[in-house]
């Protein structure tokens, strides 16, 4: 019942102009930094589709406080309840999706899809007005009330979820008695259980008030006064079920005074309850509350195929890993559309997904490159430069082979792209210059060089024998039996090599510490990457000085 | 298909299907006139059945609320220009019904369609009905012999052609009871009228003198030889029904309503092209121009002569008299204002102070009180004149609307209608045996002819 096709904001809070087509999906996760609009993008849904007759806006909800600006948010619906598309209520205003081409038409075709556009405008006077609208020649906008809303089933899980426990008007709990047939008959049913309530109160407990009434009684009875029938009972008024006091319970604690997480989960229950009959439901922050696992667990269950449509914001790269790439859109901040990733970044996603969250990624080679980069970001960090989290700047692995697609994939999703990576694959060489023509900021080494050829070539002596003391402290297998076995094309090893720099033991240290992996995990990297640091100012005109240069300045953004 | 002889309870069929089915959710009933919708109101309301369970509307205006909601072509034509807009609304309308996305509509709003008087049908509207009849489960009734209402002279439906009616010719019933008249407590009646009908049906010649139902009076001039017989009948009846076969204009309807003294109330059409002529005058007026505008208007609304006495063109008639100087004052007053700044709501004031002069009739009133409110709402709605009308003429067409008391009409405009008493002039001018039909089967009590001839041949 009803999902979103179609999303329009204009002049609310963070967005001045913002357009997303969802088109037939069912599962939307929003990503974006902080502060670049996502809790806003689902607030905006769940106002436009409100229960709530009176929802409040504030001079603060006006982008830029500019309140001369009308709000304007509306919604394209599909999949719509039959109650609302009845040609009393809004039969007669549907325009027509075309499934095809995903734009929706207002001459209609036979094969069209009947949708509904609500569309919710706050002027300067505060008050929200909705309406059923379409761009058809001569037909006007025509209002949509609560009630008729309602009827969408919108829910929205934040941090204010207390009142979903409770039976009033407008909360999911309301909705699913309503949606039950058996109390079709009984709508006052609430109201009557108080009444019950009241009456077997009445009798007894007040009876040790009586001898205060009784006093009184005699005192109006001096005055002339007969209250004779006088007796303590509530105030109805007081018990009106309005103000949420009828709620839910556990072992006669209620749930509002549960762990967050659990307030949520809960929440999220009673409202995938109702999405088995239709509906939108939208969480914030997905995660908050909740230990990975539970997380996780929670998203594969909304992610089974039910008939309702589910959205999602979260921070976490355990929920990512759990979608596909066509699940996620991120959000930019001013953006005016959503950003959408296509599959080639699936693996991406098990490998990197905190790279996701950030605006800038650079895609290493492997591990090893991975650790430089942290090495780097730990020297900038001592020398009080910004650090890449700041700059909003992730790291990827690109698992060797797979590098140029994720960095074309995340090209394409809207992220700056850097490469860091060797130049010792003839096929990838070969492909730099048109990456670089997309605009794909590649670092890379000379002369068909791996990037452990480059640092034993161009480190100073010193800086390498911290790194062969560094690998002899990690390696169980004979470091110098390696060592002579590839430098005989030059020769004898010497005894003292350790002390001898000479260009064919730099490049023997090369090819071994590549074979044998000497340096190939993050942590080995990040090492590595910290000495080069160290050395950096010993190393001017080198390659590796220039890839470091070149990888700062694309953190800094210059 | 069901086939329904005048007055043999076809409308009381579709509330007794109305009663079978009203759990099941909306039935649409789709009939011609705005008489035909009011009159089925009347009859369902009588039946107790809640109003949710149904929904009666002109075939007209439902393809016009459809076709206006969803057509999104400039080329719509004038809403006066009914030659070319009313068929418009039917094409589109029918295109529409075959779009996937509106049948889901129209099921959704609707369990099932009846239409009546479906041998009114244009060939066009029957298609318009076959569309729907892929979305909705329906039932036609109707009666070949009062197939008269052409809209824009368009060819009618043959209820008897098998290839046109299709799978409807396969399902044919008829009803066998005279129900009109069996309630009218005047069984005769009723059983003439099935001689008359099936003579019709055979082209035999009717003479009417062998039915004693009927009260006949021969005579070549109502006015002159039968004046009081007629009078009376007009002073006495109160549910009364004046047919008059004359329907290429109204004018020979307006001078019966003159002669007999203005008791009888002209039954207007409600596409009738004076609302929008009027209209389209009262746009054209200004502050320099009200007066010969007032002047125009009031002679086409009142009877002339005496109006002339008050009112012409050039302004208001000086009058010596001081007692016709007062009765002048108060439109004198409001045309000063008129001249210095119009306004239409005032405007139709004037007209009401015109009315109120001595000696002024109104032979139209329907037409004068629609015009009154059509000036009002365009001031109070900034529109135009025009477009009030419009709105309102709209608003009828929807609703439906019920004939009181006394009226004057023709078979086109009040077919589908019931009356006690039925009166009928120059039945000797029916050319048609279907309007003769039409005409003579709206009694339900008592049936008055008055003829030149006593033997009829319609043909």
């Amino acid at each position: 019942m009803a999902k979103i096709h179609t999303l329009k904001i204009a002049n609310y809070r963070g967005f001045k102009k913002f357009e997303q087509v969802f088109g037939m999906t069912d599962f939307i996760c929003l990503i974006g930094r902080g502060d670049s609009g996502k809790t806003t993008i689902l607030e905006a849904i769940s106002s436009v589709l409100s229960p709530i007759w009176n929802l409040s806006f504030y001079d603060t909800d006006f982008y830029k406080v500019e309140i001369t600006n009308p709000i304007e948010i509306e919604v394209s619906l599909y999949e719509l309840p039959n109650a609302l598309i009845h040609e009393n209520k809004f039969g007669l205003y549907i325009r027509g999706l075309d499934k095809a081409t995903g734009i929706i038409h207002d001459e209609i075709k036979d094969e069209h899809e009947p949708v509904l556009t609500i569309k919710l405008i706050v002027k300067k006077d505060l008050e929200p007005k909705w309406f059923v609208t379409n761009d058809r020649n001569g037909q006007e906008p025509i209002e949509i009330h609560a009630t008729d809303r309602a009827k969408l089933n919108v829910f929205m899980v934040s941090d204010y979820i207390d009142r979903h426990f409770t039976w009033n008007k407008g909360t999911p709990l309301y909705s699913l008695l309503k949606q039950d047939g058996s109390n079709e008959e009984k709508t006052s049913i609430i109201v009557d259980a108080f009444r019950d309530a009241k009456q077997n109160i009445d009798p007894d407990a007040f009876k040790y008030l009586n001898n205060v009434v009784k006093n009184i009684k005699k005192s109006a009875s001096n005055l002339g006064v007969d209250i004779e029938n006088t007796s303590t009972s509530i105030d109805f008024k007081d018990i009106a079920i309005k103000d949420g006091r009828i709620c839910l319970h556990e072992d006669n604690v209620p749930f509002r005074l549960k762990g967050k997480g659990t307030k949520r989960l809960i929440s999220v229950a009673i409202q995938t309850e109702l999405a088995k009959s239709g509906g939108i439901l939208l969480i914030d922050e997905i995660e908050l509350g909740l230990e990975p696992d539970r997380a996780q667990h929670l998203v594969r269950t909304l992610k089974k195929p039910n008939i309702g449509q589910v959205f999602i914001t979260t921070h976490s790269r355990d929920i990512l890993v759990e979608l596909k790439a066509t699940d996620i859109y991120k959000i930019e901040k001013n953006g005016e559309c959503l950003l959408l990733f296509d599959t080639t970044l699936q693996g991406c996603i098990r490998t990197n997904p905190e790279a996701f969250f950030s605006n800038r990624i650079l895609v290493c080679e492997g591990p090893t490159e991975i650790g430089i980069c942290r090495g780097l970001n730990n020297y900038r960090i001592q020398s009080e430069q910004d650090n890449v989290s700041y700059l909003g700047v992730g790291f990827a692995n690109g698992v060797g082979s797979n590098q140029v697609a994720y960095a074309k994939g995340f090209l394409e999703a809207g992220y700056k792209v850097c490469m860091f990576c060797d130049s010792e694959v003839k096929e990838f060489n070969e492909q730099k210059a048109t990456l670089k023509e997309k605009g794909i900021n590649i670092i890379d080494c000379d002369n068909n060089n791996a990037i452990e050829n480059q640092i034993f070539l161009d480190l100073p002596w010193n800086a390498i024998k911290e790194l062969i003391h560094y690998v002899l402290s990690t390696r169980h297998d004979s470091v110098e039996d390696s060592l002579r076995h590839y430098y005989k094309t030059y020769g004898e090893l010497p005894q003292n090599w350790i002390e001898v720099d000479s260009l064919e033991l730099r490049k023997t240290l090369g090819i071994v510490a590549k074979k044998r992996q000497w340096l190939k995990n993050i942590d080995h990297g990040e090492f590595l990457g910290e000495v080069c640091c160290k050395y950096l100012a010993d190393i001017k005109g080198t390659r590796l000085e220039t890839q470091f240069q070149e990888l700062s300045d694309w953190i800094d953004n210059a | 298909m069901l086939i329904a002889p005048a007055g043999f309870g076809k409308t009381h069929a579709i509330a007794e299907c109305l009663n079978h089915s009203k759990d099941k959710g909306k039935q649409l009933i789709l009939t011609h006139t705005h008489a035909g919708v009011a009159s089925i109101k009347e009859k369902i309301k009588k039946q107790g059945i809640s109003n949710s369970s149904y929904s009666v509307e002109t075939i007209m205006s439902f393809a016009q609320k459809y076709t206006l909601s969803f057509y999104n072509g400039s080329d719509i034509p004038k809403q006066d220009n009914s030659e070319k807009y009313y068929p418009f609304l039917i094409e589109k309308a029918t295109e529409l019904f075959k779009l996937n996305p509106i049948k889901q509509i129209i099921v959704n709003s609707y369990k099932g369609l009846f239409v009546d008087e479906y041998q009114d049908c244009t060939l066009s509207q029957h298609k318009l009905i076959l569309a729907l009849s892929e979305s909705l489960k329906t039932r036609i009734l109707g009666d070949y012999l009062q197939g008269i209402y052409g809209f824009n002279s368009e060819n009618l439906v043959d209820l008897e052609d098998t290839v046109i009616m299709g799978e409807f010719a396969e399902t044919k019933y008829e009803l066998d009871e005279p129900q009109r008249w069996l309630r009218g407590n005047n069984t005769n009646l009723g059983s003439d009228l099935y001689l008359i009908r099936n003579s019709l049906l055979k082209k035999m010649e009717i003479d009417l003198e062998k039915y004693s139902s009927i009260e006949l009076h021969k005579c070549s001039d109502i006015y002159e030889e039968k004046y009081n017989v007629i009078l009376d009948i007009i002073k006495n009846e109160n549910n009364l029904l004046i047919i008059d076969p004359i329907t290429t204009n109204i004018h020979s309807r307006i001078k019966f309503i003159q002669r007999f003294n203005n008791i009888p109330s002209l039954v207007e059409s409600i596409y009738d092209k004076d609302f929008y002529k009027t209209s389209s005058i009262a746009d054209k007026i200004t502050e320099d121009n009200v007066i010969p505008m007032l002047s125009l208007l009031c002679d086409f609304l009142f009877n002339k002569t005496e109006v002339n006495k008050w009112l012409k063109r050039a302004g208001l008639v000086k009058k010596k008299n001081d007692n016709d100087k007062t009765i002048l004052k108060p439109l004198e007053n409001i045309l000063n204002i008129l001249q210095d700044k119009y306004s239409s709501a005032l405007f139709s004031i004037a007209l009401k102070e015109v009315y109120k002069l001595p000696n002024i009739k109104c032979y139209r009133k329907e037409l004068f009180y629609t015009f009154c409110k059509a000036l009002e709402q365009a001031e109070y709605g900034n529109i135009t004149v025009f477009i009030a009308m419009t709105n309102i003429r709209n608003l009828i067409s929807r609703m439906g609307r019920k004939l009181f008391g006394k009226s004057v009409g023709t078979t086109l405009l009040t077919k589908g209608l019931e009356f006690d008493t039925v009166l009928i002039i120059n039945a000797h001018k029916f050319d048609s045996p279907k309007h003769l039909y039409v005409a003579l089967t709206r009694a339900s009590k008592r049936l008055i002819i008055f003829t030149e001839k006593t033997k009829l041949n319609p043909y």
